[in-house]
Order: structure tokens, then sequence, then C-alpha cells
């Protein structure tokens, strides 16, 4: 009930303080205006709201407590990416003035079909992106209110459309600075009351022993409402109880090491100390395992976490959502500072997300056994400190991951629909000109279709990780907009077409990985490692074609004065060169 | 010309902290896998290994990403000298 309060709270908050700002800061160049009285903290902490999405916090516990400590390297990565967007696209790229990647790639390259090829990936990535939003949604609420998955994707996915279709254009830079104070209070105080509750990280043994998790010293009773291959990790006595029209009937059965069995709908109930089933396509791991960050086949494998590493380290500057933030900064060197307190800021918050898995491993073992290990920071306060307490820290937390999917969400959903409503729509019915109204009726469209594949995927999603779907938006950033952007800022001889093969190219192998991965069924060894996390290929396949056909083509690239534009220190009085300033593009649809 | 100059320091004070970064990073993984001290000795009750992956690096790139931002600062402002000067 308190956490029902809570979620509620917190989205009518949201939207509302959206539909606020939208009054206040009615056109781009107010918002742009009001800006540089925005110091780089407050800027800062936009920044780090509005990247905290669902994968960051329940997707990295979720995974942990599956997965193991491997997990870990993800919060490391999605770090680390703020280091590389510093040392390399920060500054040049807020004195260009290209406020999305669509921007950047037609006035760096000077080529319209260019723009088509970024609008089209940023459409793909902003897809990829929202569905473990969406997903998160799904989980969070039928945590809370019991409601079925696809009632909370379709709500939340509702609530967004309509707050960016209505004009919440996206929040001004101080409610996402209030929603990432939000987000790390939500996780860091039940977190820590939990650990002085609890004395500690109880039951060692399970977390870096040779233990599979474990019934604990009162035994395990878990529902289940729907039948649930499992696979049983060592020799167990089991019971299952049955309930049919109004009897109910239990069975004891014995399970041996490594038994493949389908639980029927009902409830399991296991012995004290009785090692805990897991879902099958997942793995029990002894507790020495799951505590080994690397090491080990699969999504455990060195080759992984390398990969995991490169997808999340060079593709943070490829989505579309936070490179608009870098815009509110007022120059090239404030970007550069902002970034660096930025990095500051998710460290703080990268400190949390570890101890619930940890923790859930211990103490909400039954998630293993239907798999639904992303809802952990959901579910623990409650396990850990049953009572009020527990309700209250329970509902903090619910309410800390509906901000995180609300914000990133709405942020993706304004890059998607000003995608769609700037570049996609006027191909497709070839008008020059258009009326504001008809604008802002088109961007309203586009926010409600921008949705409509995502939810429709996230319904088919609901059995993979929330860290896994994020992963793959970050290997598919990673192998196109990281080249284009690197090349494009430091390399004097890149040109349209090598830009373009190589996004596709990067393109074409990321995504295909994924999908023969998940066709193959998740295959084990480097190979499925591979699939499952294709970056550390795709990546320097897409660099190496940028090259090569840039060399190879005939097209004379003279970029002087993109260069002067991009690396230029301000201050100087320089000469208008003819670099298009977006501001003078005037301000995009819908807003 | 200078400008040519100006952005080949910068892509270099770059890679540099980028190489830093990439030396800490890029064998912690190796090293973990590789030195099976890093996983048996426990620290607190706690493997090293989880302690090296979760505590000293963010600090670290906080630590990288300033100064890397104050050098990046500093050669923006003798260009500008530079321009200044002719």
């Amino acid at each position: 009930m308190i956490a029902i309060l809570a979620v509620a709270a917190v989205t009518i908050g949201t939207v509302g303080l959206g539909a606020m700002g939208t009054r206040l800061a009615r056109t781009t160049s107010d918002l742009l205006v009001a800006s540089r009285a925005v110091t780089a903290w407050w800027n800062a902490a936009a920044i780090s709201g509005e990247y905290l999405s669902a994968a960051s916090f329940l997707g990295i516990a979720g995974l942990e407590m599956q997965n193991g400590t491997t997990a870990l390297w993800q919060s490391l990565g999605f770090t680390a990416g703020y280091l590389c967007l510093l040392l390399f696209v920060a500054a040049p790229l807020r004195r260009f003035g290209s406020y999305t990647i669509s921007d950047f790639a037609e006035a760096r390259l000077r080529s319209p079909r260019l723009r088509g090829l970024a609008s089209g990936t940023v459409l793909l990535i902003g897809g990829f992106y929202l569905v473990p939003q969406l997903k998160g949604a799904g989980l969070t609420l039928n945590v809370v209110t019991g409601a079925p998955y696809f009632v909370g994707v379709l709500a939340v996915g509702l609530i967004v459309s309509l707050n960016v279709g209505l004009g919440g254009m996206r929040g001004i830079t101080y409610v996402q600075a209030f929603q990432f104070w939000l987000k790390v209070f939500a996780i860091a105080l039940p977190a820590c009351l939990l650990l002085i509750h609890l004395g500690g990280l109880p039951a060692r043994a399970a977390l870096f022993g040779d233990e599979f998790p474990s019934a604990g010293a009162k035994g395990l009773a878990v529902p289940l409402s729907a039948p649930q291959p499992v696979t049983f990790p060592a020799a167990t006595r089991y019971t299952v109880v049955v309930s049919s029209r109004g009897r109910s009937t239990a069975r004891a059965f014995d399970a041996f090491a490594g038994e493949r069995t389908t639980l029927p709908a009902g409830r399991l109930l296991l012995a004290p100390h009785a090692a805990v089933p897991v879902a099958s396509g997942t793995t029990a791991l002894r507790g020495s395992e799951w505590a080994r960050p690397v090491g080990g086949g699969g999504e455990r494998s060195p080759v992984f976490v390398y990969s995991l590493l490169i997808a999340t380290f060079l593709g943070t500057m490829g989505l579309p959502h936070i490179l608009v933030r870098f815009y509110t900064n007022p120059d090239g060197p404030a970007a550069r500072h902002t970034t660096v307190r930025v990095l500051g800021l998710l460290g703080l918050f990268y400190i949390f997300p570890g101890i619930y898995g940890a923790l859930g491993r211990v103490l909400v073992p039954q998630l293993y056994v239907t798999g639904a290990t992303d809802t952990v920071v959901l579910r623990l306060p409650q396990a850990a400190w049953p009572g009020t307490v527990g309700n209250v820290l329970g509902a903090i937390t619910a309410a800390g991951a509906f901000a995180a999917f609300l914000s990133t969400s709405s942020g993706l959903l304004v890059s998607i629909a000003g995608t769609i409503s700037h570049d996609v729509w006027p191909r497709v019915s070839r008008e020059r000109t258009t009326t504001v109204a008809i604008r802002r009726l088109r961007f309203r469209l586009a926010a409600v279709l921008g949705m409509l594949a995502p939810i429709v995927v996230a319904f088919f999603a609901q059995g993979v990780d929330i860290a896994v779907l994020v992963g793959w938006a970050f290997a598919l950033a990673a192998s196109t907009f990281c080249p284009l952007f690197l090349l494009g800022i430091w390399w004097t001889r890149l040109t349209a077409a090598g830009a373009a093969c190589g996004m596709v190219a990067g393109a074409v192998l990321a995504t295909s990985g994924i999908l023969v991965g998940l066709a193959l069924g998740e295959p084990g060894g480097v190979a499925g490692a591979l699939l499952a996390q294709p970056a550390i290929v795709s990546v320097p396949i897409a660099f190496l074609a940028m090259i090569a056909v840039s060399l190879g083509s005939t097209e004379r690239p003279a970029p002087d004065a993109e260069m002067l534009a991009l690396h230029a220190p301000e201050g100087l009085d320089l000469p208008d060169l003819g670099v298009r300033d977006p501001f003078v593009l005037g301000p995009r649809a819908g807003a | 010309m200078y400008l040519r100059r100006l952005r080949q320091r910068q892509l270099a004070l770059s890679l540099l902290t980028l190489i830093a970064f990439g030396a800490i990073v890029g064998v912690l993984p190796l090293a973990i896998d590789v030195v099976p001290q890093l996983r048996r000795l426990d620290v607190l009750g706690i493997p090293l290994a989880i302690w090296l992956l979760v505590v000293p690096l963010p600090p670290i790139f906080l630590i990288l990403g300033a100064l890397y931002a104050r050098r990046a600062d500093a050669l923006d402002e003798s260009f500008r000298e530079l321009v200044r000067r002719r």
C-alpha cells in the first residue's frame, strides 16, 4: 500500500513537474538561455539523473544475483563511458553546436543522406533501450500491486507517451537533477539500513564459500503461478502442494543433483538448508564461482567481460538521450568540467546496487526458482526486515525504480519522436513547408508511434534480463556512433561514404550477433559469449570499415571549417566559416 | 595550421589518458582471472578480487578525468595566447 502511494507520488510528481517545466521553458532557446545560469554541478546531476535507468537501478543487482559478481563490470563500464565521452567528445561537440547525433552527422560530413542513416540508427538504439525500461516497469508494478506484467508495460508506455506527446519536452535541468538525488537516496538508504540491521553480509558460505543458495534455517515456501521448469543443483527432497477444486494435495519428491523437471503451479516447499532449484536456462553457482568476477565460460569468460567493457565504455557517447543534455553547458570547457562531476556522481550511485545482489542471494533465494532476479531490489527490503520498516524501505526502492525508468524513457522517447517527426516523416510525405501546428501534431503522433514497437518487444522479452537487454543497446551504440564521433571529430579525412559503410557494418554485425544468439538459445563457450556481447568484434570492424572506405573513396574532404568549429577554443573572434549553427535552424519539432 | 597543432596536442593528451585508463582497467579482468591469490585472499571477509573491482576504480576515473580536464583547458588557453600575440 505504501509502495503504491510512493510510486504514484513519483509518477505524478514527474509528469506534473514536466508539464510545469514546459510552461516555464516554452521554446528550446528559452531553455538554452536559462541553462547559462546553471552550474556544472546541477548539470552533472541532471545528466546522471537521465542516465540512471532500469538497468542501473534493477538490472545490475539482478544480474549479479544470477550471474555472480561479473555483473559489477557493467556498473564500472557505465561509469567509464563518461571518461571516454570526456576525453574525445564532450568539448568539441559542445563547440560544434550539434545537439542531436543526426545533426552532427549531417553538418560534419555535409551529407543529408548520412543524416537519414544516423536517424535510423537512433531509432534502433532508442528502441532497444526502451524495451528494458518497459520491462522494469512491468516487473515493478507486478511486485507492488500484483498486476500482470503486461499491465505495467502498457501503463508506463502510455504515461511516458502522453507526457512526452503533450508537450513535456523534457524535464528541465532541475527536475532531472532532483531525480538523480531521489535515485541515490532510494538505493542508498535501504542498502545502508539493511546492512546495519543484518550486521554485515550474512551467510558467507553461500556468497563466497562452496554452497549453493539455500532455503535457509526455516525452509522455504515458493508460490508458483504457472508451471516452472527448473534444475536442481544438488540432491534435494522437496514437496509440491497443488490445489484444485478447493482441495490441496501435497506430494513429496526426491531430486538428484542435476535433475531437470517441471514444477506444477502451486507451492514448492523446501526443507531447511536445502539447495534452491534454479529456473531452467540459468545456472546454479556455488559461492566461490559466484564471487569470482571473471573466469569460467559463457557470460563469465574474460572475452565476454572485455567485450562488455568495450560496449559500455564506447557506447555511452552514442546514446541519443544523453548527448542532448550536454547542450545545456555554456561552452566546451564547461562541458568538460560537467563530465568530470558526472564521473563522481555515478561512482557514488554504483556503490549500492551490488549490495542488493549479494544480500538477495542469501535472503530471497526463491527468485532463483522463477528466474525473476531482476526484482531483487524491490523484494529484498521486505524479506530482510519484515514489518513496517521493510515495507517503507520497499516503497522507497519501488519509487526510485519508477523514477529511473520514467526519466530515462521520457528522454529516449523525446529523441525517438523528434527523429521520427523531423527526419522520417518528411521523407514519407515529401512536403517541404509545414506550419508549427502541424509539426507539433506530428511530434505527438510520433511520440505514440515510437512507443509501439518497444511495447510489443517488451511483451516477449519478459524472460531476458534487463542488464542483458541494455548491454545490447550499448553494443549497438558502440559499433555505430562511437566510430562516427571519434573519427568525425579527430580525423580530417573521414568521408560520408566511409562513415555510412562503417555504421552499417557495425549495426549489422552487432544486431545479427544478438539475434543469432537469441535464436540459438544463448549457446555457451567463447562463441556464445561473442554472440551475447558482440562489441569486441563489431566495434573494431566498424572502425576499420570507416577508415578503409574513407581512404579509398574519391570524395575529397576539406573540413577546415568544421575542424575549426570543433576544436577552436572559445573567446577568439573567429570569422564565420559557414558551419551551420543549429540555433539558426530554429527550434526543433515539438519544442 | 596552429589549429592543427592544437588538435593534435589535444588528441595526444586524450590518448595518453586513455592509455593510463586502459592499463588499469584492461589488466584487471586478466589479473583476476590468472592470479588465483586475488580470489582466495579475504579482506574483511570479502575476496580481494571484489574489493579491487568495486573500490579503487571510480576514484581513479575521477582523478584521471579531473587531471585531463585541467590539462585540456591549459592547452586551450595557450592556444588563445598564441592567437592573441599574432
